[in-house]
């Protein structure tokens, strides 16, 4: 009966899509409301699956076998519940906060938004829970397309380039770079299964060696969606979408599923002996780092909030590949453990800047002069996610960056906590301007923020994330429990 | 069994023979229905009781010239099953949309029709290759009536021009033949195994039969027919010659190909190499597109290319893929020069940048193309998705460079098909045109939601069309 | 001397010689019609029933089974022409006894030809046919292209028996004899030999219109009454080809002229076809499709000896049906020359317009057409006897043919409102001539031994 689960799951979100649809505009409370249950039912089904996946249970599905070696089935591992667990809680959080953010700005088409928020959703958990690449890669290219309504939401000029840019760099990454690598696996190994430890065996990788190292880098860029540099530009593009789309393009499902496939293929398919064998651990080290730096780097320079934000994420997607790349058990975990701390923190940022827009209709960070007196929660959210973000001890961000220093020194590149460090500085540099700003700089207009008044709807998810980041801070427990079960 | 065959070969000529004697409008029309419809489902039952492993089965024997040693035969395989399933499948959607399309002279064009079913189906099912030969030159006449009797604009230069082709590139598999027939003593297809050649003659051999079959398909650069007899044909026409008369060519590779893997291992590459380019180049001329048919007739002219170029790498997976995904291919295609024919019907164009802003307007009518889209591309869990890995891997394990080229052709056409979506359904702002059309309805709704349903089923399914990929070669006895 | 081997001849003459003598003296056409037509279907009904075959060798007329289908092919023919020409001429002249009498001679010559099995009978029954020829062809003493067709094809004519006297003196020179058996002695390497088989080649070249031979044809086609036009397409072949199997499997067996045979069916392939492209007339059009045909049918001759009939033969059977059937179409039309008052036919005579698209899809060599299947078995027989590249050749330009030959097709059947008149009468001979065509192609095993 518990192999059902990943697929309720995944298909609760569908149906509710469906009903989405089929209720239309001439409800909008039913409607929504179906969002939430639907995201109850599915949070549910995915905790559920918790104490099993702990006890070490198998928990295994194949709905069918397409083709010999490929097959669509789902299996569930501590990687993928993790995803899992982070991207289905956040969903009843985002939507709580679309509700705001959509009837505050009174938004068209909502019903195509919310259906497609709720597809997305099913693959995002469809893509945490696959078993092989070919499950995997159904769920990645859905998550792509479903998306794409999202980001061009608005369906003005700006918001179809930016959803032009959105579906040319995705698609054509997956179907150049990733079929490519995919095909190539299966024409290898005769399988694209998931094993721990890897499906390449040494023979094979003695043999292909050149073969692989191309296919490494495919399946790097293929998995477009982890945005490395340098093709990362469509996640700046895409910040034409609303807010909550933004936040669950960055924190939750989207970005995220690109880390986690990446992950997924260093750990499952590839594994630490193949890369390390292909000489290839240092040179995605070097692009992981050189993208961190970088993007951080471009991200001081931006003032359009949303725009800072995305630069942010791009360094930090890489701060996870990073830590899986390094294939020692502390850079793993805290690798792993960043896609959940990073998504509550980032997710706040979003919504921190989706509720200055509702609120005060400004996107420029230099405007932001003296609003924290006005919206006092949504700032101070916002000032505890920067923290977190920043690694302070006590923030879930610590824990990752304390993680993944460690895993550095384990495998004696000391230079990489130099990386660590120069980033963690350059986020303070770009995230407490804002805050100080907001609370410590005086409008130049006195009378700027004087009917600014704070939307609940949206103050109060973001704050439940901010508190989350300090929660998982101090109680970081569960996700650590999670991913050592399954390095073991 | 064999009685059943007979009946679903039988039928379409049954049926054409009547509707030309009994020139009667309304019995035409239900004629034609029923006789494509006996067929069909007499294929389709045939289908599920067969074993797709072992030789012919099923089969009609007739004597026929004692002197050549030629039989009239015809037997059911692996091979030639699915095509002859879809060749009926396609000819009951054609019939349809041509009854939907005001035609002139309806009776005539009904019975071409199915005279052009049956010598297709006749070339499918054959199993010597004089027969085979018989019928590829047979189906020449009633489709050059159909192109120039009611194609639009200057049919005439487009049916000629489909017709020299074709025939002239026959000359290839007439030496084909005949060479077969010098080598083995005997036009049967199993002659083809115990070819006692030199590798150089096998070579020439292979290549006269490449030659013939290439004009069909076709491969660049003998693509030149290909612009005016889609383009100026009715558009049930231009759905049967892209969906069904195409294939006749990757079957015909299909056939003879794993008895000359000796061949491909020489020249395989550089013939590997001219279907790719082909299929880029095609996809290139889709790229520019903006009128609809002509911008699916690229697209299967591109599309056939990495069919064919997965079929020569003479693998396991490419044979398989080439199979599996001709059907797919056929359905599709199918369905795309059906969602042209609505637009014409309902625009009186064909031209892309006069639509746009349909999203809201058709919710059915974007589903369905939504899909068809989707599935084109290539979206895994879709039909073609599982034709395309095969035919990847096949070309993949082949050489891995002309892997990479492959792939380049497919991203390419993932382009033109978002494209194509976007120029019709979302762009905006929509102009008047738009306000022409009408969701689906009715018999053209069942239709679309078979071919998505195939689609869906083969997507999860392509096994039902292929069987055991292992079991490929223990057929052909090696 | 086996007269029993001529007695159709002989039947046929005498009537004819009636017919003449009746019609002379009264000029009702339709007497002279029928005596004709029985004097022709005699011919054929004293051949089918009585099929005298004449024993093995030494006599200057031989006949066998084939020989004697080819006779009933001519006879059978004749008639055919007979009632073209009835219809074409009766009311344009009064000198139809004339004319008929002169036809069946030529039928007649025809058929001696086909039996002869020495030099002088075979130059005899030529001349025969050829010196009715003429006449007929000039039929039309007022059309000055008529009588300019008549006097091309005298002079040619003419030339050609010059040459074959020629090559007759030559090789009774070097034989001492003038049977064909006795040629089979010659030495086959000799220059002499080679020479003289050479110039009897040519003359018979001449009467194929094989390029370089083939002047004479195209003026003479369009210029003769349309009906003697349809004799001269298809009977002279059929004779002229029967012999000429006779006379390579008899006496050139040994004699390499292959390069010969290569050259000549290939320029006429070759010219045939490129000329015919162009060609609005009818006539002129099917002309040089007969000189195609020849072309091909000429490489039948690089075959072995056993080979050659049972590869010529079907072809040639069904080269006159074709030709029959073509011609009785273009008959029925006003004006059925030109080849723009096919336009619309099928709105007036679907009938007649399938008959001519499956003649026409026959000539091309489409199946399910009776052109197909013989067209196949002989380019595969040259083929497997080696001659790849004349095959190659062959087929590449019966390619080329399917732009003029559908062109036809494709007039009668374009949607255009045609405004003429047709002559229903010669519908039967055009639905016959397509269906024996299309049944041959259905039913190979008839003919294809």
């Amino acid at each position: 009966m518990i192999e059902f689960l990943p697929l309720i799951a995944i298909s609760v979100s569908v149906m509710g899509a469906i009903l989405i649809v089929l209720i239309g505009d001439r409800n909008p409370n039913l409607r929504e409301s179906i969002s939430v249950i639907a995201g109850i039912i599915k949070f549910g089904a995915v905790v559920s699956l918790v104490p099993a996946f702990l006890q070490g249970k198998e928990i295994y599905l194949k709905v069918a076998t397409v083709l010999p070696g490929l097959d669509l089935s789902f299996r569930v591992d501590g990687l993928g519940l993790l995803f899992a667990l982070g991207a289905s809680f956040l969903w009843i959080i985002t939507t709580f906060y679309s509700i705001g953010y959509m009837r505050g700005l009174r938004e068209h088409a909502q019903t195509r938004y919310f259906a497609c928020f709720a597809l997305s959703l099913s693959s995002a958990i469809g893509i945490s829970f696959a078993a092989n690449l070919f499950t995997m890669f159904i769920f990645y290219e859905a998550l792509t397309i479903v998306t794409y309504p999202l980001v061009a939401h608005h369906e003005d000029r700006e918001g179809l380039e930016g959803g032009r840019q959105y579906v040319f760099y995705l698609l054509g990454t997956a179907k150049v770079f990733l079929l490519s690598a995919i095909v190539l696996t299966y024409v290898l190994t005769g399988t694209l299964e998931f094993k721990k430890g890897g499906i390449f065996t040494p023979e094979l990788v003695r043999n292909n060696t050149l073969l692989l190292q191309i296919m490494l880098i495919f399946y790097l860029y293929g998995f477009n969606k982890s945005a490395i540099m340098p093709i990362h530009s469509w996640l700046p593009a895409a910040m034409v979408a609303p807010t909550p789309v933004s936040a669950l393009l960055h924190a939750v499902a989207v970005v995220k599923a690109g880390v986690f496939t990446v992950s997924r293929v260093l750990l499952n398919v590839y594994g630490g002996d193949a890369i390390k064998a292909l000489n290839m651990q240092d040179f995605i080290l070097f692009i992981t780092s050189f993208t961190i730096i970088t993007a951080s780097l471009i991200a001081m320079t931006r003032d359009d909030f949303k725009a800072r934000l995305a630069f942010s994420t791009v360094a930090n997607l890489s701060y996870i590949i990073i830590g899986v790349a390094m294939f020692s058990p502390s850079g793993i975990l805290g690798g792993i453990v960043h896609i959940t701390m990073h998504a509550f923190s980032k997710i706040t940022m979003f919504f921190v800047a989706g509720a200055v827009y509702v609120c005060a209709h400004t996107k420029k960070i230099s405007e932001l002069d003296g609003i924290g007196k006005k919206m006092p929660i949504t700032m101070f959210s916002f000032a505890l996610a920067t923290l977190s973000m920043v690694g302070i001890p006590a923030f879930a961000g610590f824990i990752s960056k304390f993680n993944l220093a460690l895993g550095a020194i384990e495998i004696s590149k000391p230079e990489l906590v130099g990386v660590f460090v120069v980033s963690s500085f350059l986020n303070a540099a770009y995230f407490i301007p804002v805050v100080y700003r907001a609370f410590f700089r005086e409008p130049k207009n006195p009378l700027k923020w004087v009917d600014v008044k704070e939307n609940l709807f949206c103050a109060i998810p973001l704050f439940i994330t901010s508190l989350f980041t300090v929660i998982l801070g101090l109680y970081p427990n569960l996700p650590i429990i999670i991913i050592r079960s399954m390095l073991q | 069994m064999m009685e059943l065959l007979s009946l679903a070969i039988i039928s379409p000529l049954l049926g054409g023979l009547l509707i030309f004697l009994i020139k009667d409008r309304r019995f035409s029309k239900f004629i034609s229905y029923l006789s494509s419809l006996i067929s069909l489902i007499a294929f389709f039952v045939l289908f599920l009781n067969f074993e797709k492993t072992g030789g012919f089965q099923h089969v009609i024997s007739l004597e026929w010239i004692p002197a050549w040693r030629v039989n009239i035969e015809f037997g059911l395989d692996k091979f030639n099953a699915p095509f002859a399933i879809l060749t009926s499948l396609i000819s009951i959607v054609a019939i349809h949309l041509s009854l939907r399309t005001a035609i002139e002279r309806v009776e005539n064009y009904l019975s071409l029709i199915l005279l052009l079913q049956f010598t297709v189906i006749g070339f499918y099912l054959s199993t010597n290759l004089f027969l085979f030969f018989i019928f590829y030159e047979a189906m020449l006449p009633p489709a050059f009536f159909l192109i120039y009797r009611w194609g639009t604009g200057d049919s005439y230069r487009a049916a000629f021009k489909f017709l020299i082709y074709t025939f002239a590139f026959s000359i290839f598999l007439f030496i084909g033949i005949i060479g077969v027939f010098m080598a083995a003593g005997s036009f049967s297809f199993e002659s083809l195994k115990e070819l006692n050649l030199s590798l150089q003659d096998k070579t020439l051999l292979y290549l006269a039969f490449f030659l013939a079959f290439a004009v069909k398909i076709p491969i660049v650069p003998l693509h030149g027919w290909l612009r005016d007899a889609y383009y100026l044909s009715p558009t049930p026409i231009t759905i049967f010659m892209s969906a069904v008369m195409g294939k006749m060519g990757i079957y015909g590779l299909l056939r003879v190909t794993p008895y000359f893997s000796d061949v491909l291992l020489e020249i395989g590459w550089a013939i590997i190499l001219l279907c790719l380019i082909s299929f880029i180049y095609a996809a290139f001329l889709a790229l520019n597109q903006r009128d609809m048919k002509l911008l699916f007739s690229y697209m299967s002219l591109s599309h056939v290319g990495i069919i064919t170029a997965g079929l020569l790498s003479g693998t396991l997976q490419g044979l398989n893929g080439s199979l599996l995904q001709s059907i797919n291919h056929g359905v599709l295609a199918a369905s795309f020069f059906y969602l042209a024919e609505i637009f014409k019907r309902q625009t009186k164009s064909y031209d892309m940048d006069r639509l746009g802003a349909l999203s809201k307007r058709v919710p059915v009518l974007v589903f369905f193309t939504f899909a068809f889209v989707m599935a084109m591309g290539g979206f895994p869990g879709l039909s073609y998705f599982n034709g395309e890995i095969l035919l990847l891997s096949g070309i993949f394990r082949h050489s891995v460079i002309l892997g990479f080229l492959a792939i380049i052709g497919v991203a390419i056409g993932v382009v033109y098909l978002c494209y194509f979506f976007y120029r019709v359904f979302l762009k905006k702002p929509g102009s008047d045109m738009s306000l022409l059309v009408r969701d689906v309805r009715g018999f053209e709704f069942v239709i679309f939601s078979v071919f998505f349903i195939i689609t869906l089923y083969l997507g999860l399914n392509p096994s039902f069309v292929i069987g055991q990929v292992e079991n490929i070669f223990t057929y052909y006895g090696r | 001397m086996n007269y029993f081997s001529l007695l159709p001849e002989i039947i046929v003459i005498c009537i004819a010689t009636v017919m003449l003598i009746a019609g002379t003296i009264r000029r009702e056409r339709h007497l002279i019609f029928y005596l004709s037509l029985s004097a022709v279907l005699s011919g054929v009904l004293v051949l089918l029933l009585i099929n005298p075959v004449s024993g093995e060798g030494g006599h200057l007329i031989q006949t066998d089974p084939v020989v004697n289908l080819i006779r009933i092919l001519i006879y059978g023919g004749g008639a055919f022409i007979l009632i073209f020409s009835f219809y074409e001429l009766s009311e344009k002249t009064d000198r139809l006894a004339e004319f008929y009498f002169l036809l069946i001679m030529s039928l007649s010559g025809m058929s001696v030809l086909t039996m002869a099995n020495d030099l002088l009978i075979i130059y005899l029954s030529i001349e025969l046919f050829s010196l009715c020829f003429y006449i007929l062809a000039a039929f039309y003493r007022e059309d000055r292209r008529s009588i300019e067709a008549g006097m091309k094809y005298f002079v040619l004519g003419t030339l050609s028996s010059i040459v074959l006297v020629g090559s007759i003196a030559f090789f009774y020179a070097y034989t001492g004899s003038t049977s064909l058996e006795s040629l089979r002695g010659m030495n086959m390497d000799s220059k002499f030999t080679i020479f003289g088989s050479l110039l009897f080649l040519s003359a018979f070249a001449f009467k194929l219109s094989l390029v370089p031979f083939h002047a004479w044809s195209p003026d003479v086609y369009e210029g003769a009454p349309t009906s003697v036009t349809a004799l001269f397409a298809s009977l002279p072949k059929l004779a002229v080809f029967i012999l000429l199997g006779k006379i390579f499997s008899l006496a050139f067996k040994g004699i390499d002229l292959s390069l010969f045979i290569i050259i000549v069916s290939s320029l006429s392939m070759i010219l045939g076809n490129v000329l015919a492209l162009r060609q609005k007339n009818l006539k002129r059009m099917l002309s040089y499709s007969s000189i195609a045909h020849s072309g091909y049918m000429f490489t039948a001759f690089l075959l072995p000896e056993q080979e050659i009939y049972t590869t010529l033969v079907p072809y040639l059977i069904f080269y006159l049906f074709m030709n029959l059937g073509a011609f009785a179409v273009i008959l029925s039309i006003e004006k059925g020359e030109k080849i723009d008052s096919f336009h619309g036919l099928n709105n007036i005579s679907p009938v007649l317009a399938l008959s001519m698209a499956i003649v026409m899809l026959s000539f091309t060599g489409i199946p399910p057409t009776a052109g197909f299947i013989v067209k196949f078995n002989l380019f595969k027989n040259v083929f497997l006897a080696g001659y790849g590249g004349v095959v190659f050749l062959g087929i590449f330009m019966s390619i080329l043919s399917a732009y003029y030959y559908l062109r036809v097709v494709f007039y009668s059947y374009s949607s255009q409102i045609a405004e003429f008149s047709l002559r229903k009468e010669l519908r039967v001979c055009a639905v016959f001539s397509a269906f024996l065509v299309l049944a041959g192609g259905v039913f190979p095993s008839i003919y294809l031994l």
